[in-house]
């Protein structure tokens, strides 16, 4: 039994190091040959997990062999136009200024009830509002309205736009974040003054963040 | 690109570990496997002196690399050799020869399946 549960906590490290190494992508993003590499990935691990009498290396070597690959294929990809068309596919589109395209729908072997589901959840019920509905190569449909159906911007209605400032954390759950705290400009005694002035300490502190404006903002932890 | 610098070590570290355990185990069961079989003759022909010698030689080499073998062969395989060599310790002890050849044979054929099974050649790949 210990046996097995060293075996999961190495396969499992293998797996978190393997996914990390991978790159980061949500599931829906994923091109279809990533999600079949993480499939993959996850199936080959728990054969020697299950299997106490199965060596090892009958999970690692397939595991590492397989992120090998795709991490030379990414290199490749991004340096090659052919290899990326051959691999992950091109955008399809499926409606051309406002006409849907039976052909590439026919072709992704898309239906129609697909395509308007897909474009309900891009909250779109009038499919004759929809200008381009592009199909993207990791499966998601990128839907663009006519300009007369978009909401409009600051810019359209003449409102000047107040400038965004992105906060860089400085506090996160008790801890310091030095690195963030050195790009922000402020030092040490910035961040106790800050704390002091909300009756804090860092461990009470759950997030500090300060932006390129000076704008603070201090949540505490919750108390029990 | 770093990353795929990264991959592409990976892959030839991979093969270069493969090969160098694939022909490991091909040389290593050989031997093993002929010894048996030569135990086995020697049985037969009734010279029971150099079938022992020969037959200890074999289970010596054979413990030699046990770690080794473990690391990479399955259990199961292993694990039946093992108690064909408890058998044929006992047929070596009450001189059973014909038992003794029959059990030395079908070792040979089991050591030597096991490191082929590692071994490169095309038809492994199915």
């Amino acid at each position: 039994m210990i046996l097995s549960y060293l075996r999961t906590l190495l396969l499992y490290l293998v797996l978190i190091l393997s996914i990390r190494l991978m790159g980061k992508r949500q599931i829906g993003q994923m091109e279809a040959s990533e999600f079949v590499v993480t499939m993959l990935v996850a199936n080959l691990a728990a054969i020697p997990m299950q299997d106490g009498a199965i060596p090892l290396y009958s999970g690692l070597v397939p595991i590492l062999t397989v992120l090998g690959m795709e991490l030379v294929l990414s290199g490749l990809i991004l340096r090659s136009v052919f290899l990326r068309r051959l691999l992950c596919g091109k955008p399809v589109i499926l409606i051309n200024n406002g006409k849907i395209l039976t052909d590439n729908l026919r072709r992704t072997r898309i239906t129609l009830d697909e395509l308007m589901g897909h474009l309900r959840e891009k909250d779109v019920l009038d499919i004759q509002t929809v200008q381009y509905a592009i199909l993207e190569t990791d499966g998601n449909l990128s839907v663009f309205p006519y300009p007369k159906y978009v909401p409009a911007s600051a810019r359209d209605a003449g409102v000047p736009a107040q400038k965004q400032h992105l906060p860089l954390s400085i506090i996160q759950d008790g801890v310091l974040l030095r690195e963030n705290l050195k790009k922000s400009g402020k030092d040490g005694s910035w961040v106790d003054s800050i704390l002091a002035g909300n009756n804090a300490t860092l461990s009470t502190t759950l997030l500090l963040t300060i932006d390129d404006s000076g704008q603070v903002t201090w949540l505490g932890k919750e108390t029990p | 690109m770093k990353r795929s610098w990264i991959g592409l070590g990976l892959l030839l570290l991979l093969l270069g570990v493969s090969l160098l355990s694939a022909a490991l185990m091909e040389r290593l069961h050989k031997p093993i496997a002929l010894e048996l079989e030569q135990a086995a003759r020697y049985a037969l022909e009734g010279d029971w002196t150099h079938a022992d010698a020969q037959s200890r030689l074999a289970l010596n080499q054979w413990d030699t690399w046990a770690h080794f073998r473990g690391c990479l062969a399955d259990h199961g395989p292993m694990e039946e050799i093992e108690s064909g060599i408890a058998s044929l310790k006992v047929y070596r002890q009450v001189r059973d020869e014909v038992s003794f050849a029959a059990g030395c044979m079908e070792l040979a054929r089991q050591v030597e399946a096991m490191g082929q099974a590692h071994g490169l050649v095309w038809w492994n790949l199915f």
